[in-house]
């Protein structure tokens, strides 16, 4: 009698065991997992480079490419957006004597880690996404996205934005359109400067 | 409802800096007509004027480099102004009810206004019908007419409910006299109607009639008609009085007795039948005389009008000469990538055609 119970007490303290065993290794995945969603939610060292564009800004925009360079003048302010994930840029100002007003959004993708913008403004129906990364001395953002040409029918011609940090108070922002060969590529330049 | 909102966004954006314009403008003339009142004549007077109603047919987009335009404190009158953005959705494709509300009241005010103008025809037309005035005055007519060096002479009616003479009809004008006209008075009522034949006042009236009609909301349209009305009447005073030379003393005398016979006519008063207070202005016009110097006179008419008209006229502020480059390479640019012998890219087609929209349309107002 003593035998069996001692039989049946050391099963299930076994049983006890395997399952245990089992149970921690079916949640290590989930764990690792949770652990993977929370790095990819959470706003990290990427994200606070972001900072240097928070604030108030004059700009000078410069389009190239038609005689002359034609100049023209605007504000922009930079913001953040949601505990530190996302900066929001509202742009306002005048393009070819026209009354301009934009706003852009971006952020860094901790999975793809790349960082992420998109732009929408009141010269156009089209949302214009670019990712991409610094560059290896972290002074220039170099981001590609690609844009559409209704007027010739293109789709999808990609370009280049450059984000080029000329110390705390001055941005510079080229982009060029990589369509069109392989010099002379720089269709506009904004320089923004901080408000003092 | 896309066609509807293009529609009203570009009548807005025609109207409302149309409007502030002239108003600028109107404001401007008036107070150039306080100020020569005593020393001013007026043919200048009626030049002046005449541009008020002028700045309400040209666009408002008329730039020049010599315009006010292009100093930045009148820039608020140029072609965007705030007026413009008020209610304006512009270019959207839905019009705001505001700006809806504002179209419609335009355009009923403006039909009661044209009914009113035709009614008001009609009733002048009506007035002036009567009997072939007798040969000899038809004859007196055509020697005045003569003078003032017009081919034709209009053909003279009596008509019996005329409280005074007057002419009628854009392509055939006739004159109609009241039925008791004396000897004394027919040379100088002859001239000065004559007068306003020469000078086409009638053609005037009839697009300043139309003027009030588009413009029917604007006290500055009905203002400059109702101020070009009295100095065409001097301006035709100061030409029968120049005609008639050393008789020009019965001019006056036809005046006083022209306004005593209006004194207490209820009568409409159509053409150009001065009412008594006008004869009073007409009469101390008339004893100021004539200026000594008419070359002169018109040189300085012509000058001020032309100076005035480069200055004031243009609102909207001018190209400058790397606009009108920069316009000039956007057109090529974007010929160039249509016909295929150029790639300059979607970023500079977009410019490109935003560079020439500016030109072509007033910048669409950001709703």
């Amino acid at each position: 009698m003593n035998r069996t119970r001692k039989t049946l007490t050391a099963a299930l303290l076994g049983a006890c065991v395997f399952l245990t065993c089992a149970f921690v290794q079916d949640g290590k995945p989930l764990a690792d997992g949770m652990k993977r969603w929370k790095e990819a939610c959470t706003p990290g060292a990427a994200h606070k480079d972001l900072a240097r564009f928070i604030g108030s800004w004059d700009t000078e925009t410069e389009i190239l490419g038609m005689g002359e360079p034609m100049k023209s003048k605007g504000t922009a302010e930079w913001t953040w957006l949601y505990e530190g994930r996302w900066i929001q840029q509202n742009v306002s100002g005048e393009v070819m004597g026209q009354p301009f007003q934009g706003q852009m959004i971006m952020g860094y993708d901790n999975f793809r880690q790349k960082y992420t913008a998109a732009a929408v403004d009141t010269m156009q129906t089209t949302l214009i996404t670019s990712e991409g990364n610094f560059d290896q001395s972290r002074q220039a953002l170099i981001m590609y996205g690609k844009v559409d040409e209704p007027m010739t029918g293109e789709i999808g011609k990609t370009f280049k934005s450059v984000w080029r940090f000329d110390g705390p108070d001055k941005i510079t922002r080229e982009v060029h359109d990589l369509a069109i060969g392989e010099t002379n590529t720089k269709v506009f330049e904004v320089v923004y400067t901080r408000h003092k | 409802m896309t066609e509807l909102g293009a529609l009203v966004g570009g009548w807005w954006g025609w109207l409302a800096p149309l409007a502030v314009q002239a108003a600028a403008f109107a404001a401007l003339v008036l107070l150039l007509d306080r100020l020569l009142v005593r020393r001013g004549w007026p043919g200048l007077l009626h030049a002046l004027w005449l541009l008020v109603a002028l700045r309400f047919v040209l666009p408002p987009t008329l730039a020049a480099p010599t315009g006010l335009g292009n100093v930045p404190a009148v820039s608020v009158f140029a072609l965007a102004s705030p007026v413009t953005s008020i209610v304006a959705t512009g270019q959207s494709a839905a019009p705001s009810a505001a700006l809806l509300t504002l179209c419609a009241l335009w355009l009923g005010g403006a039909v009661v206004a044209a009914a009113l103008a035709v009614r008001g025809r009609l009733a002048a037309r009506a007035a002036v019908r009567g009997a072939p005035a007798p040969a000899g005055m038809q004859r007196t007519a055509a020697s005045c007419a003569r003078r003032l060096g017009l081919r034709r002479c209009p053909p003279l009616v009596i008509a019996r409910a005329l409280p005074g003479a007057c002419v009628h009809g854009l392509l055939r004008p006739v004159i109609a006299l009241p039925p008791r006209v004396a000897r004394d008075e027919l040379e100088p009522l002859l001239l000065h109607e004559l007068a306003h034949v020469r000078r086409r006042d009638l053609w005037c009236d009839a697009a300043l009639s139309a003027l009030c009609v588009v413009f029917w909301f604007h006290p500055a349209a009905w203002l400059a008609r109702a101020r070009l009305a009295q100095l065409r009447e001097l301006c035709c005073d100061e030409v029968a009085v120049s005609a008639l030379g050393p008789r020009a003393g019965a001019y006056r005398a036809t005046l006083l007795r022209a306004a005593a016979r209006l004194v207490g006519e209820a009568a409409p008063q159509p053409g150009f039948i001065a009412g008594p207070s006008q004869i009073v202005l007409r009469l101390r016009s008339l004893e100021r005389g004539p200026g000594r110097h008419p070359a002169l006179r018109a040189a300085t008419t012509a000058l001020v009008t032309l100076l005035l008209a480069a200055c004031a006229l243009p609102m909207a502020r001018a190209a400058s000469r790397a606009d009108a480059d920069a316009a000039g390479a956007a057109r090529s640019l974007i010929a160039s990538a249509l016909d295929g012998s150029s790639r300059p890219g979607c970023f500079r087609l977009h410019f490109a055609a935003m560079r020439i929209a500016a030109d072509t349309s007033p910048p669409a107002p950001i709703p």
